[in-house]
């Protein structure tokens, strides 16, 4: 475990500009402009995150509870430094494993190994580190010979094993997870499930957002629970999963 | 301002020398270009090939000038175009068409910019195939200035990489844009000397015209050290201011905005 993980947030908000057809359009806004056609001062933005603070340490495993449409998804991005918050302060030390989106930068035309190139760089990884893997990754898909051939020639199953395989070669001192992968056959299933408690076991912080309540009190010591963008409740896992049960009226 | 202007360019350069990522990936979509058809890019450059020698032929009998020193020029000068009018269409659109990624792992935004621009460089290596082809038909002399077509390259490719991040935002934010840089580059295409010599306009009103035009100047200065001609220092001189401003204005722009084009797609 490493023990200079941290992530501070402080005061953190993010807003997302609506952009509508019109918004859009920079001809829209011309012709706006020349004909000296006033819009309703409308202000489409929408409030994602709002004023969040938030101190997660080594060893914390935190649970991001809440609805559809909670900011729970926005606030991993944040962690992963996809998004820039509008306001407010992002401190993260330590390297950021983003398990979400795997499939991003894998091309159906390329071969299994040179899929475990492409993402291996798209998520930052040097050459260097990604050839020393490359036997270690191919093993633990599985796949042999077939990742001599193009993915498109793969079954959604194979490559599902390939896109685990890879995305969690790279080892990070954080860990974000949307909701648990789950891949493969029983046989893989299980396979991935150890490596994952194993990445999760490993990392300094662990960040989940999930709806799967057993998930998340077994994998978890900390929660916060989301609304509409603001953090509600923090505290202990079975703290907040009781608070979020009782308000769902469940 | 002054220190997110600072940080911007550090985080440009930090990524420019280090072409571990872009580099691969670029090399990389070129040999998946090659997997999906034998001759891979070569058929651009076919069909650019094709077009030089049917197309060059006849406007040289057109406007009656010398073949032999007509087809060169006109040759590399299409050449240079195809990476400056494809650079510019992808650039606009690269932040949209990487947005996946953008979206799914963090990267600084740059990456993506000098990917697309390294593919285009290979690419423009592969055409360059037409030149040396042309050079065995029809020698022109060589001389040593030729090795100045390097910095005139760079001074391209500077301007190509700070207009590529400044479109790239503007089109993220404004979806309109993309096709009017389209039809834009297709009116430019024809009010620059690529198809035309720009000696057959000296003397005219219409010369002023050319010399403010940047796509002219930028083209000259590969294309001129390329034919063994001599390339004015003036010309130079505004190659590297048109550079210098291209390249402030994409600098401007990525530190006012890499952090909100995620938003934005």
């Amino acid at each position: 475990m490493s023990p200079i993980a941290s992530v501070v947030l402080r005061n953190v908000s993010v807003t997302f500009p609506m952009l509508s057809f019109r918004d859009r359009s920079l001809r829209s806004r011309f012709v706006n402009a020349v004909t000296l056609r006033r819009k309703p001062a409308v202000p489409h933005i929408v409030s994602a995150l709002n004023d969040i603070s938030l101190d997660i340490r080594a060893g914390d495993r935190l649970a991001i509870i809440g609805g559809n449409g909670a900011g729970k998804t926005t606030l991993l991005r944040v962690l992963a430094g996809i998004y820039h918050p509008t306001a407010g302060s992002v401190d993260v030390l330590g390297r950021c494993l983003s398990l979400f989106d795997l499939s991003a930068g894998i091309d159906e035309e390329a071969t299994g190994y040179e899929n475990i190139m492409r993402r291996g760089l798209v998520i930052g990884a040097r050459r260097s580190e990604i050839d020393a893997r490359r036997a270690a990754i191919a093993e633990f898909t599985e796949l042999g010979d077939r990742l001599d051939l193009p993915l498109r020639t793969y079954s959604s199953g194979m490559m599902l094993r390939l896109i685990f395989a890879v995305a969690t070669a790279i080892e990070g001192e954080i860990v974000l997870l949307d909701e648990w992968i789950g891949v493969g056959d029983q046989q893989f299933r299980k396979k991935a499930r150890e490596r994952l408690d194993q990445i999760v076991a490993r990392a300094g912080i662990l960040v989940l957002a999930s709806h799967d309540i057993d998930l998340i009190k077994n994998t978890c010591n900390r929660a916060i629970l989301l609304q509409q963008g603001r953090l509600v409740a923090a505290g202990t896992t079975d703290e907040i999963l009781s608070q979020y049960l009782e308000k769902t009226g469940k | 301002m002054g220190s997110r202007i600072q940080l911007a360019t550090e985080e440009i350069l930090a990524q420019v020398t280090r072409p571990d990522r872009w580099g691969t990936l670029a090399v990389m979509d070129i040999s998946l270009r090659y997997r999906r058809t034998v001759i891979g890019p070569l058929w651009i450059t076919l069909t650019l090939g094709a077009t030089i020698v049917s197309v060059g032929s006849v406007y040289a009998t057109l406007f009656k000038q010398d073949i032999a020193g007509f087809l060169p020029l006109f040759a590399i000068g299409l050449v240079v175009w195809t990476l400056i009018a494809t650079t510019l269409q992808e650039g606009s659109s690269i932040f949209v068409t990487s947005g996946h990624l953008i979206k799914a792992v963090p990267a600084p935004l740059i990456v993506h910019v000098l990917q697309m621009i390294a593919r285009n460089v290979l690419i423009l290596a592969h055409h360059l195939v037409i030149v040396v082809l042309l050079y065995i038909v029809l020698p022109w002399p060589l001389h040593w200035t030729m090795l100045l077509a390097v910095p005139g390259l760079a001074i391209l490719l500077i301007t190509l990489l700070g207009a590529s991040v400044a479109l790239g935002m503007l089109c993220a934010r404004f979806r309109d844009i993309g096709s009017a840089i389209v039809s834009g580059l297709q009116f430019i295409f024809f009010l620059t000397p690529i198809i035309w010599n720009e000696d057959a306009v000296r003397g005219t009103a219409f010369h002023w015209l050319v010399r403010i035009n940047p796509f002219a100047t930028l083209i000259d200065l590969v294309r001129r050290p390329l034919l063994s001609q001599p390339t004015d220092p003036a010309q130079w001189l505004l190659g590297l201011v048109y550079a210098a401003v291209v390249a402030a204005i994409g600098i401007g722009c990525y530190a006012r905005y890499r952090h909100r084009v995620a938003y934005w797609l």
